[in-house]
Formats: structure tokens, sequence, C-alpha cells
């Protein structure tokens, strides 16, 4: 026994312990921590979180909109991507998130789309191609009425007319259902 | 007119005669003007107990000269969220494809093109279509992974394009 500083750890060893026995315990405690992302603990702590993969979605759908405000969205929706979407459809558009909503927006793995890929929500619908705005107030019961026997017509212009009038009054029936449906829904 | 050409007027008349007289449920089909039988107007309804029912969908329809030897083609005017049909419209089905063996082997020659199809098949088969996608060559990628992947999100979309074109 020579020197007594040779017998106990110096403060190097002491850290390179400290080090490995850190090591040591993540590689135990991680496979009983990983199973469960986003557990209750991690929630509360948290709060609620955009779901990534809808938040990707969605950015890809609609690139020009702003993906803070997709997640802040969500956020106020429960996750549900069904009614985002639907306010970016209908142009309704999403409301600004506050200066202190800075969540980690999603980068690299989102591929940029392409414009072929982009879906414009401009161009006329088919009230508007058909010029039916004057003809939506008419009444269900009359349009039933009046709903045109297909027939073939020798005279050309009369031919046309009828083909026209069915088109219109197949846009016009699916419009009115759609909007009874949406009415009993809400 | 040359003499393919009037064998395809004919014909087409004739197909405009049949599906007008007695029009398929929910179809309304004929050309978008008297003067050209080579450009229609197709209109229906989407099949019912699929994303697309309560829907009218509008697609122009393109004949060729040599019409019945060679198919239409069929273009939707509006966007459609749908994984066989791409960005611009176009439709992208084995019964639109030229007569004869696929290159590729992946379709029967009888489910392609021939002059025994008509505008009411087509139509008939594009319904179809909407209702069972095919997942074998996708024309939108994007909607493909999300008819896959995020079955609800697909129709949610489905149908607010539906919305959309009714002016809803």
């Amino acid at each position: 026994m020579a020197d007594p500083t040779e017998a106990t750890l110096n403060i190097p060893q002491i850290a390179v312990l400290l080090v490995i026995s850190f090591l040591a315990i993540r590689w135990v405690l991680a496979p009983r921590a990983e199973p469960a992302p986003g557990s209750s603990a991690r929630s509360a702590t948290d709060g609620p979180r955009a779901n990534p993969q809808h938040v990707e979605t969605i950015s890809q759908m609609f690139p020009q909109a702003d993906q803070r405000a997709i997640m802040w969205d969500l956020m106020r929706n429960n996750n549900n991507p069904a009614i985002t979407t639907e306010r970016l459809i209908t142009g309704r558009g999403l409301a600004t998130p506050p200066q202190s909503f800075q969540p980690v927006l999603l980068t690299g793995s989102t591929p940029t789309p392409s414009a072929s890929r982009v879906l414009d929500k401009s161009g006329p619908d088919l009230i508007q191609r058909y010029n039916l705005s004057a003809k939506l107030a008419e009444q269900a019961e009359q349009e039933e009425a009046d709903k045109t026997k297909p027939k073939w017509s020798t005279n050309k212009t009369e031919r046309q007319t009828l083909l026209q009038k069915r088109r219109e009054e197949m846009i016009l029936a699916a419009r009115r259902k759609m909007l009874e449906k949406e009415k009993a829904s809400s | 007119m040359s003499r393919n050409n009037r064998v395809a007027f004919k014909r087409l008349r004739h197909e405009y005669e049949g599906i007008t007289a007695d029009p398929p449920d929910g179809i309304v089909a004929g050309p978008a003007d008297e003067d050209d039988y080579f450009n229609w107007i197709a209109l229906f309804n989407g099949p019912e107990g699929t994303p697309f029912e309560g829907g009218v969908f509008e697609a122009e329809l393109k004949f060729p000269d040599d019409y019945p030897l060679k198919p239409p083609t069929m273009r939707f005017v509006h966007k459609m969220w749908h994984p066989n049909v791409y960005p611009d419209g176009k439709v992208c089905i084995s019964i639109l494809h030229p007569a004869g063996d696929d290159p590729n082997h992946y379709e029967l020659a009888s489910e392609r093109w021939s002059p025994i199809q008509s505008v009411e098949k087509i139509l008939i088969s594009v319904m179809s279509l909407l209702a069972e996608p095919n997942d074998e060559s996708p024309a939108n990628i994007e909607a493909a992974k999300m008819w896959r992947d995020h079955r609800q999100q697909y129709e949610t979309t489905v149908k607010a394009y539906m919305k959309q074109a009714l002016g809803v």
C-alpha cells in the first residue's frame, strides 16, 4: 500500500462511472418507455397535440395553407381532420393561431407537392356552369311534376332543349336532396 | 366528311338516340352541341352506397374520327378526388384503352375498348369505378394513398368536392 490516492477513485474515473451508469439506466428504461409514446402522462403535460399524420396529409392537399394554422385548427377541433379539410375546401379558411402557439413544424419528411398534384379550388360549380342560380328557389314538388320525360325528338332544336332541361333537372334535384340531408343532419 | 367520319357520325347518332329514348338510371348524356356529334357531355349520379352517393358528376367525351374502332377520351370538367382520375380530370379506365392486348399484361383484352362497347357501357363502367377504385394503376397517387390508408378522410374529401360542385 503506497499512495492512498491510488486505492480510491479520482475525479475522471467518477465522471466515467457516472456516464456509464447513466447510459446503462437509460438502456434499461428505454424499451419500457417506447411502446407507449404520447401516453397519458405525456399528453397531460403537453396538452392536446395535433396528430402529425393529419397535419402532413392536410398540408399535402392544401400546400398553400399555413402549417401552424392547420395544427392550431386540429388542436381546437380535437384532431378531427375532416373538420379542418372542410373549412379549407369551403374557403372559410383557418383561424390565425395566437403568437404564443409555436409548435414543432414538420419539415424534410414531407415532400413538397408538385404543381400537378395541387388541387385548385377555383373554377365554376355546376350551378354556375348551367346558369341555375335563378332556378334554385323553385319548389321541389313543381320540379317533380315537370320532370322531363326522356324521348327522342326529330327536331334538332327541340332535342337540344330537352337534353339541356334534363341536365338542369338532374343537377337541381341532387342539390335539393343534398340540402335536405344537410338540414336533417345539422 | 371522310368515309370513316361518316361511319362514326352514324354510330354516334344511333347511340345518342338510344341513350335519349331509353336512358339508363342516373345518366344524362348527349352531344354538347347538336352540330357536333364528336363532343359529348355526360352527367351522372354518384352510385348509391358509396362516398359519391348524392353527387352529380360531369364529364366530356371526345370521340375520334374513326370511332368506334378507337375509343373516346373522357375527362371530368370539375375536380375529382379519386385514385383513377388524373388531377386534370382525365379518367384512367381499361374500357377506354385501345383495343387489343395490354402490352403490360395488366388488363384482359375483353376489358379494353372494342367496337361492341358503347357510351352507355363506358359510363356504367366509370360509375362502378367510382364505387371500386382500381388500386393497380393509380392516376392520382395522393388520392390512392388516402383511399388505402385514411379511408375516412378520403370519404370526407370526396363529399366536400361534391358539395362544392353543387354549390352547397
